[in-house]
């Protein structure tokens, strides 16, 4: 059979099943076209059939006989379309791994448009309508928007090179980019993991005989750890390494597995109920935590662990009677209520993955990971293994939100199975196994109260806070409540509800988001008993702070704020503005390390973190050129590597607040040793560093050329610990209106308008307002990126996201992207973002973190502005369309 | 193990499902709820046209839903079907799924995409979501299977009064698909029966139409429940009306009660609201679903609403 890829021929003999991207991706070797569903859902395999955008990974590999197919590789570095160099300048792209599909059904989109509307700009629904079948996790879509209007009406017509803000944009627009998923190493084989068929069992026997015998199959591996106990449905039971992943899955079917099955409580609805079933047997100390702290010490009373004390409590008996008493009618306004949150799924458009290759005792793991460093450690304690005998690496990460910071199945897989094989192994999660058994954000069931005295002044506060991590504990709503609240009698109680579901990760602004949903809807509330605007009760609610004053400010003078109360929409689509407090803390990591060398061919600066999206490279490239001008493109960057300095991992919004400062340092010291150099060697008369260069009494001397003329040079800077009160030696820094030293806290305030269609049920935001004081921004572009981002998933954990759970067998029914549903272009709201940078100067450039920041509040603001637009308060996340069609009588 | 047709009359002998455009097949194949040997349909000769002649249109069954949503004949004298191809899945699924692939997908039940878990149209004795999960299952059940019919396109046919052709025989869309009680099935054809064109009455003259699906994202979402209206309207008066409704039971469905309270109506809102009202009769909804009836009630009253609001159609003559 004879197609053209590319403009070339290729010829093969497909396999029945065989699809367009395994031609492409498996035979062909392009691996630029990306699969992430497999199911038309997402878009990222999208090529161009005789210059039409269609799925290849639905598409039969006979259907491309005789066709002609465009892949995102004709569009390389050299022959950049419009389309590619407009989302490079407008940041439409993040982790790039849904990119090269945005890009081909761009391109076609573009090339339509220009033969038919001439540079007419296109609207946003014309853009929303033909993109409609992609996805993009990041949630990019604000610069997708911008950059295919953009290129539309001609402004990248005969531009050749314009990189934009991020410096690895380019790989990703032309799917140079290279994710773990893409790799082949020599001799590669596929691993596939069986998985428990039950939710709570004892696993007597394993038979892998007729397994290992068939014709393909390589290696298996034991994956059952913990006393042979499997404690989820889909827990990695034992590994099969073949030379494809046909084989592979054919052999997980000869697999037999005689259980003991024993009875299981599946969410934590069936956890809680009076006979339930004990989810977990065996040493607590094993379980695992949703947590990114330490777990707290944990009272265990069946399925249920009570935080033992909540270390941000205050009063709380106080708290209790002040409730009571406000329940009885004297004592202020109170408001309280039930709230509850469904589990949110990380869905990184590329699967967890892992590729691992054994040299003697050496091993390499090549991850899609949010911590290449750390998972070096952990790979080292796991197998036994000395640090300097590990190495992980990872270039390019299609997205993380926290589900990808550990040791997980996909891994321990891959390890095990190149041990047993002799040959690397790649382990790839189907998106089933990434949507159903990868992690989720916790969900939640809280109880919340608050009490204002007749002043607007809070009295008391009350947040119990039920959490499902599944088979794991670590929750602490409360606790973060109580971090991020004003300091008042308050009585906060975590409890997380242990059962049969796989264990949560971390995600985004771990816990906070259901609390504030709970907190904030409670203070509109409140203060609307006391006649109080949201602004207003807001004001009074925390101690004066100019920071959040200053937001609020700019909040009240909104027009869109302003004049809520006269644009309500009309009977049938009412319009609503709402808008949520938010706070986080500060987080950086003081012991990153990093070098910054250079030699005749350029300035490299090395270090072990990654980026997954969030744009590291970026941040650290831009450091350099803000401490000597050098252009952040020309930087070179040695990153996602595990024997590279130590690097932060991508998360906690620590990144940029752990790498610039000493990257910036570094610049600037190693630029003062080529000022020396160059001043010995060249001759150069009152030389000093100047921007771009060496500014001396004949002028400047760019930095390439001082480069050329040097001697190689390598500073390594640390991240200096900021100090707190006594010295102490603090990850946080200190923040006056906290009661706990050493908390520096940041703030955002939400603002959100929707129009909800009181007859059908659906909720469209229109309008995202998102402030942010977070101190200097040291890479606006980015930042924005993140508040983009930060808004529209949060419209996902809002009103779509709800991981689903069978309720008797304990498999994920959301495992697909049709039934999982992430926003997508066409939901993504306006997003208006605003910094407000004053008020960190103590902090080493005066910036702290954002990118939680950005997401936390974010449900809660839509769940007052449907308040505000129909009067029916939302209690829980996802707000679908029953519980409006339910809740808003018309 | 693959075949390839290139003529109708080597269908029967076929061993194997067919293959048409692939976009649902091959996420069963992916996924590994379908397997089995394959005949691939895509190269058989003159089945991708549309023929509007003075007694209809025919449709043939590999004609993409891309091609139907565009085709100025469609869009001209059956608007609803138009819309309706043009409101489903994604431009991408809409340039490679095919008329025929539609009309015969298999059902989009968690439980049934799933192949880990049981369902009667995988074989198994019961279905998982009946005491499971149903909160997008049926309204109007017929018992087995918990969850609606996937077409959109067959749902909107049933308002045109479709009629299907295969290799065998000619029947009715209502036929196709029978009462429901198939429950290992999401069709009737018998295996190696092939679809080949699909069938159309004329447009009435004076009649609007209108489709509608109530979704809670923007694009790309399966429907809660979905319906077309297809009203005749005379001097006023509200002559016949056709009524369908998808996403609500086993198979699509006429809503034979709505139509009864619009004929011989004023068409005029009050009219409206009347009928619609009368969407859930005859409803037996599974638990978790009953919501649904309310749903369907208010996007009957819409569609209406906006049929009621549409240019007639005006009638052509081909050729
Ligand atoms: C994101 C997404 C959203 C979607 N939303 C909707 C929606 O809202 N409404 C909706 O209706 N659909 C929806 N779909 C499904 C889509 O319409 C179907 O996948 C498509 O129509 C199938 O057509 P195909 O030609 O690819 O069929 P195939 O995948 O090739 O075949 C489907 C089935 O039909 C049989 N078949 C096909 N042609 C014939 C024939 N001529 N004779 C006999 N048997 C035949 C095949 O054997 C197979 O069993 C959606 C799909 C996606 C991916
Ligand atoms: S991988 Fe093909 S659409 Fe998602
Ligand atoms: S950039 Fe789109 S998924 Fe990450």
């Amino acid at each position: 059979m004879r197609t053209t890829i590319n403009g070339e021929f290729f010829e093969f003999e497909p396999d029945a099943a065989e699809t367009a991207v395994d031609v492409i991706r498996e035979r062909a070797g392009l691996t630029g076209t990306k699969v992430a569903c497999g199911q038309g859902v997402c878009g990222s395999c999208a090529v161009l059939v005789d210059g039409e955008p269609i799925n290849a990974c639905l598409m039969p590999a006979i259907h491309m006989e005789g066709r002609d197919i465009r892949t995102v590789e004709a569009h390389g570095r050299d022959e950049l379309h419009p389309v590619q160099l407009a989302l490079m300048a407008n940041e439409g792209l993040q982790c790039g791994f849904c990119t090269p599909g945005f890009v081909m059904e761009g391109i076609a989109f573009h090339d339509r448009w220009r033969a038919e509307r001439g540079r007419e700009r296109p609207t946003r629904d014309e853009i929303a309508a033909a993109m409609a079948g992609h996805l993009c996790r990041c949630a990019a879509y604000l610069g997708i928007y911008a950059a295919i209007a953009d290129a539309c009406e001609g402004e990248f017509d005969g531009v050749n090179q314009r990189l934009g803000p991020r410096v690895d944009a380019l790989e990703k627009v032309t799917g140079e980019a290279r994710y773990t998923v893409d790799l082949a190493l020599p001799g590669q084989l596929e691993g596939r993991i069986l998985r428990a068929a039950h939710a709570n069992a004892r696993v007597l026997s394993v038979d892998t005989s007729a397994a290992e015998a068939l014709d393909g199959v390589v290696a298996v591996a034991d994956l059952l750890e913990d006393h042979r106990q499997v404690r989820f449905t889909g827990q990695p039971v034992f590994g099969v390494a073949a030379v494809d992943w046909a084989t592979a899955e054919r052999a997980l079917k000869l697999i037999e597995v005689d259980y003991e099955v024993l009875p299981a409580a599946i969410g934590m609805d069936q956890a809680l109920a009076e006979s339930a079933a004990k989810a977990f047997v065996g040493d607590r100390k094993t379980m695992a935590s949703a947590a990114e702290q330490a777990p707290l010490p944990t009272r265990w009373d069946g399925n249920v662990g009570h935080a033992r004390i909540n270390g941000t409590s205050w009063r709380p008996g106080t708290a209790r009677r002040r409730v009571a008493a406000a329940r009885g009618g004297s004592g202020g306004a109170l408001a309280e209520g039930a709230f509850r949150n469904h589990q949110q799924t990380h869905a990184a458009l590329e699967p967890h993955a892992a590729v691992a290759a054994w040299e003697g005792g050496r091993l390499t793991v090549h991850a899609s990971t949010q911590n290449v460093h750390h998972l070096r450690t952990l790979l080292a304690d796991k197998f036994g293994l000395e640090k300097q005998d590990v190495q992980v690496e990872s270039q390019h990460i299609g997205g993380g939100f926290g589900g990808k910071q550990g040791l997980y199945g996909e891994t321990v897989a891959a390890v095990k199975l190149a041990r047993a094989a002799g040959a690397p192994v790649r382990v790839v999660a189907s998106r089933l196994e990434d949507l159903s058994y990868t992690g989720q954000r916790s969900g939640s069931r809280n109880e919340g109260a608050v009490v204002l005295g007749e002043d607007g002044a809070p009295r008391a506060l009350r947040l119990h806070a039920d959490g499902d991590a599944g088979i794991a504990k670590g929750t602490a709503a409360a606790l973060l409540y109580g971090l991020i609240s004003p300091w008042v009698a308050k009585d906060l109680k975590d409890r997380v509800v242990v059962n049969n579901t796989p264990p949560a990760l971390p995600m985004r602004g771990p816990d906070a988001p259901s609390a504030l949903w709970t907190m904030e809807q409670l203070l509109d509330d409140a203060g609307t008993q006391l006649g109080l605007d949201p602004v207003e009760v807001r004001r009074r609610f925390m101690p004066k702070n100019d920071i959040r004053d200053r937001l609020l400010d700019w909040a009240e003078a909104l027009p869109a704020w302003r004049d809520r109360d006269a644009n309500r929409g009309d009977e049938r689509f009412r319009r609503g503005v709402g808008m949520a407090a938010a706070s986080w803390v500060f987080l950086y990591n003081p012991n990153v390390e990093v070098t910054v060398s250079c030699d005749s061919d350029g300035l490299t600066v090395a270090c072990s973190t990654q980026d997954i999206g969030n744009g590291t490279r970026t941040s650290i490239a831009k450091a350099v050129e803000d401490a000597i001008g050098l252009d952040r493109h020309a930087v070179r960057l040695d990153l996602g590597r595990a024997d590279a300095p130590l690097g932060p991992v991508t998360g906690g919004s620590q990144v940029t607040a752990s790498v610039y400062p000493p990257t910036y340092r570094a610049a600037e010291r190693l630029a003062a040793r080529l000022v020396e150099q160059a001043a010995e060697r060249l001759n150069l008369r009152e030389a000093r560093a100047g921007r771009g260069g060496i500014a001396h009494a004949g002028g400047v001397m760019p930095w390439e050329e001082v480069l050329r003329a040097c001697e190689p040079v390598s500073v390594t800077e640390k991240r200096v610990t900021e100090r707190g009160p006594l010295g102490l030696r603090l990850n946080m820094s200190m923040d006056p209106d906290s009661p706990f030293p050493g908390f520096r806290r940041s703030h955002a305030l939400v603002v959100t308008e929707v129009e909800v269609d009181t007859r059908l049920g659906r909720i469209r935001p229109l309008n995202v307002w998102t402030g942010i004081a977070a101190g200097r921004i040291l890479v606006p572009e980015l930042a924005r990126s993140q508040v983009f981002s930060g808004a529209i998933q949060g419209m996902g954990y809002a009103l779509y996201e709800k991981k689903v759970y069978e309720p008797a067998t304990g498999h994920v029914l959301s495992s697909n992207l049709n039934d999982y549903r992430l926003p997508g272009i066409g939901d993504a709201p306006e997003v208006h973002a605003h910094f407000d940078e004053a008020g960190y100067e103590d902090v080493a450039h005066g910036a702290i973190g954002m990118s939680e920041l950005a997401t936390v509040g974010v449900a809660a603001s839509v769940g007052n502005a449907v308040h505000h637009a129909t009067g029916w308060r939302p209690h829980e996340t996802p707000i679908l369309p029953q519980a409006v069609v339910e809740g808003v009588s018309i | 193990m693959l075949t390839r047709l290139h003529t109708l009359a080597q269908a029967s002998q076929a061993d194997g499902e067919f293959r048409a455009g692939g976009t649902d097949l091959h996420d069963r194949l992916r996924s590994g709820v379908s397997d089995g040997p394959l005949v691939d349909i895509i190269g058989l000769p003159g089945l991708d046209g549309i023929d509007r002649q003075d007694d209809g249109c025919e449709i043939g069954a590999l004609l993409s839903l891309d091609g139907l949503a565009r085709n100025p004949d469609i869009v001209r004298d059956y608007p609803g079907l138009a819309q309706a191809a043009a409101g489903l899945a994604t431009p991408q699924i809409r340039r490679a799924a095919t008329v025929g692939g539609c009309l015969l997908q298999r059902t989009r039940c968690a439980y049934f995409r799933h192949p880990d878990l049981a369902c009667t149209r995988k074989g198994d004795a019961a279905c998982g979501g009946r005491k499971g999960v149903h909160d997008n299952g049926v309204i109007f059940d017929q018992g087995g299977c918990a969850h609606p019919h996937a077409s959109s396109l067959g749902m909107a046919l049933l308002a045109y009064d479709g009629r299907v052709r295969t290799t065998e025989r000619e029947m009715s869309i209502a036929d196709l698909y029978g009462g429901g009680s198939a429950h290992d099935r999401d069709h009737l054809l018998a295996p190696g029966e092939l679809l080949t064109h699909v069938l159309l009455p004329p447009p009435a003259p004076g009649e609007r139409a209108a489709y509608l699906r109530a979704i809670s994202r923007a694009e790309a979402e399966w429907p809660i429940v979905e319906s077309l209206v297809r009203l005749f309207v005379n001097n006023g008066t509200v002559t016949e009306a056709r009524v369908a409704a998808g996403a609500v039971s086993q198979v699509p469905l006429r809503l034979h009660g709505v139509e009864a309270a619009l004929v011989g109506r004023p068409a005029q809102a009050g009219t409206w609201g009347a009928a619609a009202a009368r969407a859930g009769e005859g409803a037996n909804p599974l638990p978790q679903a009953a919501w649904k009836v309310t749903m369907l009630e208010r996007t009957v009253l819409t569609a209406l609403e906006q049929a009621a609001a549409h240019e007639t159609v005006q009638t052509q003559t081909a050729g």
